[in-house]
Formats: C-alpha cells, structure tokens, sequence
C-alpha cells in the first residue's frame, strides 16, 4: 500500500520548488512566444490582405484574408527556376561536403596517422586565417566557375568546424569495433560505411543539417559569383525582391517598390518553409549530436 | 599487428585518394565548359552574332566588348537574342555582353577589379575610394583622347568638368539628383480639407497645420490618435528629417556653409543652425513629432502615413505619386495626398532635397583591347539614339508613330527586355540615366503631368552644393564624424544638452575628429575651383 501511495507522489515538492518551477515555466512561455511571435506575424502577414496589413501594428490573426502574395509568387517562372537551383546546390553541396567531411574526419581521427597533426593544424589553420574574398574570387575564376552553380559548392566543400565535430566524433568510437570488423573480413571501406557511419547517426545528421541549411541560405556566394538570373539561388531571388534599391527607388527605375508587405513577407515564408520543414527530422538526432563531439578537443 | 597496421596505411591511401578524387572531380564537370560557353550561358545579354537585319556586320569582324555594371538590377532579364542588344551590336559593329551585378552590389565590382578580372568597361559607384583606386592604380583609361570622336561623350563630360583629374577624364560620372529633385513634404490633404486649411507655404503655416493635424483631430475619429509630421531616422549629417527648416532659416548650400572670410564650414557652424534647431525642439517639445521618428526607416515612415498616423512626411515621388495615393486609400477610401514647395521662412528662402554628389562612373579599363570601340559604345549609350532605341525599342517593331504620337507594341516589347506600360529597356537605368534625371515618363502614362508636376516642385525645393565632389578626406573620415553629428543632433532635439552648449560642443568634437582635416581638403578644393 505504502509502495502505491509512493508511486502516485514520487517526489513531494517545496512550496519554494514549485514557486521556482513556476517562474521557470512562465519565463521560458514567454521566451518561447518571443521567438515565435516573428514568425507568425510574418506568417499572418503574408496572407493578409494590404488592407488587412495596415489595419493593424499587432498581427495575431488576418483581418482580411488574401493569398495574392502567394499567387503572385507562385506565377513567377523565376521563382521556380531558382528553387530548382537551390534543391541542386542544396542536395549535391550537401552531399560532396558530407562525403568529403566524412572521409577526412575518419581518416584524421586515427591517432597512428603518420603527420595527423600536421594535417590539423593545416585545417584548423584556414579557421583562423580565411582566404578572404578577392583570393577566393581568384581561385573561383581561374577554376572557370564563374556563373557556375559549382561556385557556390566546391569553394566550400569542406567547413574545418563541421571537420572537427566529426572528427572527436569518430574518435570516441571504440576502436574493438574497427578491429573485430576488420578480423571478421571487413573491409577499409566497409568498416567507415557498414560500421562507423550506422553509429554515428547523431553526428552525421547533425553536420548534414549544418551543411544544408548554410547551402539554402547562402547568397552571397551568389552575389560574388553569378550574374545569371537563371542560375540565382532562391534566397538572391528573394533578397531582389525585399531590398530595395535606393537610387532605383528615388530615380525612379525599375525596382519593386510596389510590393506591398504581405507580399514581401510571402516571399520571406517561401524561403524559409522548405528548409523548416527538414527539421523536424533531424531533430531526434540534433541535440545528440550537437555535443557528442565537442566535448573532446 | 603488422598487417593491422599496414591496413591501417591502406585505409588512409585510399580515403585520402578518394578525397583528391572527389575534388577533381567536381571540379572537371565544370572544366567542360570552356570560357566561351561559359560567357555565353552568363548573361543573358549577349546576343547571336550576324543575325539581325540592317547593316548587319560579319560576326567575325566584331569588337567584343564585355560591359560589368550594377545597372538597374530590377529590371526585366535580358534573353538571348535581345533585339535591343543585337540592335546596339550591329549599329556600333560590336558583340556586346552585358553582366549586370546581382542586386547592383557594387562590392561584386569592385572585387572583380581588385582581383584583375577586369571587363573592357565597367561601372562602379562614383566618389568612393573604390573607383577613386582604379584610377591611382592605372585599372582604367583617360577619355580624352577619345572625346573628339565622340560628341555625345565629350558634352557630356564637358558639363561635369570638376570630375576630371588633373584634366584627365576616367570615366562617364552620373551623379543621381544632380540636376532634378523627387523629394516634397507629402501631407494628407483630405485632412487639411477638414480642418478648413491649406498646404502651408511658409514655416509658421507649417508649424500651425502640424499642430492642427495632431490637436485637432483631423480624421474626425473623435480619438486624440494622431501625429503631424514622421520621417526617416536621421543616418547623417547631410540627411536629417528637417533639412526643410535649415533651409527655410537661410542656409544656402547643401553641403557647407561659407564664413565671412569665405573659409568653408561645417553647415551647422551657420548662423541659422541654432534658430532652425530652436524650432525643431519646439515641434518636438509641443508633441507634433512622431516619437518614433528615431526608429523609422522608409516603409515604416510609409506605413504610418497609410494608417493615418502622421499627417505629413518628407517622401520620394515622381513614380511613387499612385502608389501613395492608392496606399493612403486602402484604408480610407475619400483620402488623397498634397504636396507643394518646402515653406519658406521669414527671409524667403527654402528647400528640402540637396544636390546629390553620388552616383555612377562608367570607365574603359586598360585590359580592353579596343578603347576606340569601347568609347563608342559608350558615346552611343549617352546619345539621343541611344536613348531612342532604349526607351522606345525598334521603329516598326516595338512601336509605331501615328503622326508624333508613339504607339507602344507591347507585345513585341514583353519579347525583349522592356518593362510593361511603355518604360524602358532593362540597359536605359541605373549607370548612365535613371527616369527621374533623364525626365522620361512614358508618353502613354495616364499620369504624365501629375507626376511631372511633382518632379517640377521637388527640383524647385532643391538645394545646390558648394563643393561638387567629395574629397578623399570625406570619403575617409565621413563615417566618424557623421556619428558625432548625430549623436548631438538627437541629444539636442530630446533636450539632453541644451541648443546652444550642443552646438558648441558639436562644433568642438566634429573638428577634433577628423572635421579639420576634412575642412582642410574642402577648402583647398573650394579656393582651388
């Protein structure tokens, strides 16, 4: 009986603890209706009419509902092209980055590897001291890749943080695995792919998102690289549409400045919904991830 | 252990193999495309060589000219096969290649140059040690010597005589706002029709119908819920949100302010900068001012005069003119705007936009191989038929005369890079011309005299400089001593230092940060001139 009562009231709270727990729930609602709150006024916005726009400061819901912005966007042909590019530079970035990251992080995660310090420090080296941008823009344009959708890949195959991560990642692994895998006929190749990765989920998934979501979002490679329209990701798309030009604007050129803000804000869930939508499966691995290999230097 | 270890050797060969592998990879896709197909697929704007029409010059005894600009970065893509690039191909017996920098981001140009990857011309922001390194290095070459083959070039560069260095001209300059203006104070005027009030001419009418629209409730609401007048926050010193009233106080230039001695001085050493700011902290003092001036930038500013939160507000016009109106009405439908000369003060004087000295420069760089061609190119870009062809299109194909009326094809012009309702071509904007300097509004514009009304009063309301250009000096040390300006200027509006210590102390901080040797440089150039 006694045992029963104990498990209906595992742990009898403090009047102080539940006070603590109180504020602790109410500051983090608040926090969390902080971070919140922009999105959904940019949500609600962009299915707003002007009218609706301007009838109000604070947008909790649409007092006039329209989907031009939406219609707008979505009968522009360029759009489309540069969502095309931005799934390309997305998913073949992603995947060149994670081959890539993923074989040098195994391979520098090998103590015995003859100079692996040397090969670090090379690495971490370029943390420190970037190329900068007119070195790189030489290194693009000498590689021929100017107005190339590669330009905004091969640049940045490798990112030294991501390295590291997978790195002490791939370190913390017991190495009687590698060694049994390898006794019972396993392959070099096939301990990484068979053995490492399948455990190493959490890792791998978490510098996969990394490397995705710094390909969607990135355009100033586009700026420096691309003239093209037709080969402009989707977020130099978007930014052409929000960013005003002011001596376009003032002299009267052919800028966009009669796009209201629910169709700007449209433009602006656009960008961000493909990328929001990736999330949610990644999340299960993320945190994991995050730390398992920042822990060890 | 041994053949532990020598696989263990075996697992880094090949991994590191299959690294270089995948590199080389990636990087032989790309190698397939030899330059030329890659310039080709770039821009858009390059048209097909020997198939167009009249005069039509052997594709193989065109010039090649590659033009890097930041253009008119909104304007329609220009396709291959553009009628109007190969139009400019043929007349000038040239293959044009345009490459328009994405959103007009001059850094992009000036990357491209730093890095030696020079076009045969390029356009890059006027005044800015950017382009003013391009010339100290050598990167671009003087027009002179082909300005009596160029007529249109040569006028052109005759009337901006200040730009040349040291007689030498290395580049076409357009200074934005130079010679017209867009800028009034836009006031609700259905408000000052219920008020029994007119559109205020001077700057006591000014002070009166602010306070009306803020006291007097000018919506009839029955709600005190209403400002007089917002604007942008100010960003610097030649920018405020009340340039109106300094000039209505008798300052006479746009830039500086000259001493008795005809030493030049900051504008704010004027002996009208303590009476104006007196009247600026009276608005502010009395409530008339948008507490949230300080925060606005140009939507927000906007978005409160469509709400009918403010009553007046400095804006842009010219094309923006329908835009306003049809904005303000969305939320009342009887609303419409006003707008007329900045008000004047008790001498008479007045203003409101100033002159502008930024803008573009279009140079030959010393890579192009044929400058001649490249100065005719240009020369035609700065011509009345090339402004022909740019704005109109093709006789007989983009449009027609019916006697001087000009009939736009716009279907034939959706074809090509034109913007719909008879505006231009995606090359007319933004490195030589934009609308509002070239006074262009499409002859078919319902609108046309309304909007060049605007454009007649705001160019009115315009205050000339005393300098034309901006010294190294400036460029250099405009940032810091902007902030200082700023800084007093909010302290002295929100009454946290008093006008007259603020202005003192203003005067002390911006010359022993950088001011002095900015007034140093300017009064050379201003004696010098």
């Amino acid at each position: 009986m006694r045992a029963k009562v104990k498990s209906q009231h595992p742990v009898k709270h403090s009047m102080g603890s539940r006070i603590f727990d109180a504020i602790n729930i109410t500051l983090l609602v608040l926090l969390a209706i902080v971070a919140f709150y922009p999105f959904w006024d940019c949500l609600v916005v962009s299915v707003s009419s002007l009218k609706g726009y301007l009838s109000t400061n604070v947008h909790l819901w649409p007092s006039e509902w329209s989907f031009e912005g939406y219609s707008y966007m979505l009968k522009n042909v360029d759009l489309w092209i540069s969502y095309a590019n931005s799934l390309f530079i997305t998913v073949v970035g992603t995947l060149i980055n994670m081959l890539i990251t993923i074989m040098a992080a195994y391979v520098l995660s090998k103590k015995d590897l003859k100079g692996h310090r040397v090969l670090m420090f090379l690495a971490v080296f370029t943390m420190m001291f970037s190329g900068g941008i007119i070195p790189t823009y030489i290194v693009v344009k000498d590689l021929h890749l100017m107005n190339s959708l590669w330009s905004m890949i091969l640049p940045s195959a490798v990112n030294t943080y991501n390295l590291i991560v997978l790195r002490n990642f791939f370190a913390d692994l017991p190495a009687e695995l590698e060694e049994a895998a390898l006794l019972d006929g396993c392959t070099d190749v096939g301990v990484l792919f068979k053995i490492m990765l399948p455990i190493s989920k959490p890792a791998v998934t978490t510098v996969t998102l990394f490397y995705a979501v710094d390909h969607w979002n990135d355009f100033f490679s586009a700026i420096m690289y691309i003239n093209s329209r037709t080969k402009w990701p989707l977020q130099l798309f978007l930014r052409s549409m929000l960013f005003e030009n002011d001596a376009a604007y003032s002299g009267g050129g052919e800028s966009l400045f009669l796009l209201g803000q629910p169709m700007k804000m449209a433009a602006v869930m656009m960008a961000i919904i493909p990328i929001m939508c990736a999330y949610p499966f990644f999340q299960r691995y993320f945190s994991k991830g995050i730390t398992s290999g920042a822990v060890k230097g | 252990m041994k053949n532990f270890i020598n696989k263990k050797k075996r697992i880094v060969s090949l991994l590191l193999a299959g690294m270089v592998a995948t590199t080389a990879m990636g990087c032989g896709t790309k190698s397939q495309d030899t330059p030329a197909q890659s310039e080709t697929n770039t821009e858009d704007a390059k048209a097909p060589a020997g198939e167009s029409g009249q005069g039509s010059a052997d594709s193989g005894e065109r010039v090649p000219i590659r033009w890097l600009t930041t253009g008119d970065a909104a304007a329609e893509v220009i396709k291959d096969g553009d009628r109007i690039v190969e139009e400019i191909n043929n007349r000038l017996g040239i293959d044009l290649t345009v490459e328009v920098v994405p959103e007009g981001n001059t850094e992009k140009v000036n990357v491209a140059m730093a890095s030696g990857d020079f076009p045969d011309v390029v356009t890059g922001d006027y005044g800015t040690s950017a382009t003013q390194q391009w010339i100290d290095d050598g990167m671009v070459i003087a027009l002179n010597d082909y300005m009596d083959a160029n007529p249109d070039m040569k006028a052109w560069l005759e009337s901006y005589e200040w730009s040349a260095t040291d007689g030498n001209y290395f580049g076409i300059p357009f200074i934005t706002q130079y010679n017209a203006a867009n800028s009034l104070i836009i006031m609700r005027q259905d408000w000052l029709d219920n008020l029994g009030m007119s559109y205020p001419e001077t700057l006591d009418d000014m002070k009166a119908v602010l306070e009306a629209f803020t006291f007097n409730d000018p919506d009839g609401n029955g709600q005190n819920d209403t400002y007089g007048y917002s604007a942008e926050k100010i960003s610097s010193a030649n920018s405020t949100p009340f340039d109106w009233v300094f000039f209505g106080h008798g300052l006479k230039y746009a830039d500086y302010a000259l001493d008795a001695n005809d030493n030049v001085i900051p504008w704010f050493e004027d002996p009208c900068f303590i009476p104006s700011m007196e009247y600026i902290k009276g608005l502010w003092d009395s409530g008339v001012i948008d507490p949230e001036l300080m925060l606005n930038d140009t939507p927000k500013k906007e978005e409160k005069f469509y709400q009918g939160k403010i009553g007046a507000m400095p804006g842009a016009l010219f094309r923006h003119v329908t835009r306003h109106e049809s904005s303000v009405r969305e939320l009342n439908p009887d609303a419409s705007i006003g707008y007329g000369h900045a008000p004047k003060g008790e001498s008479g004087t007045y203003g409101l936009s100033k002159q502008g000295k930024g803008g573009k420069m279009t140079c030959i760089t010393t890579a192009c191989k044929n400058p001649a061609k490249a100065a005719e190119f240009m020369n035609f870009m700065v011509s009345e038929e090339g402004n022909n062809l740019l704005r109109l299109g093709i006789e007989g194909i983009h449009y027609t005369k019916n006697g001087d009326e000009i009939v736009f094809n716009e279907e034939e012009r959706a074809k090509d890079a034109f913007s719909p309702d008879g505006w231009a071509h995606a090359l007319a904007w933004g490195s030589f011309y934009w609308p509002l300097e070239s006074n262009y509004i499409p002859p078919t514009d319902p609108n046309k005299d309304r909007i060049q009304e605007t454009v007649e009063l705001a160019t009115d309301s315009q205050v000339k400089n005393l300098i034309n250009t901006r010294t190294a000096t400036e460029i250099e040390k405009a940032s810091v001593v902007d902030d200082v300006f700023v800084q007093y200027f909010n302290d002295m509006i929100q009454g946290k230092i008093s006008i007259e210590e603020g202005a003192q102390k203003l005067s002390e901080d911006w010359r022993s940060q950088g001011g002095e040797e900015i007034l140093e440089a300017v009064n050379a150039a201003y004696h010098g001139n």
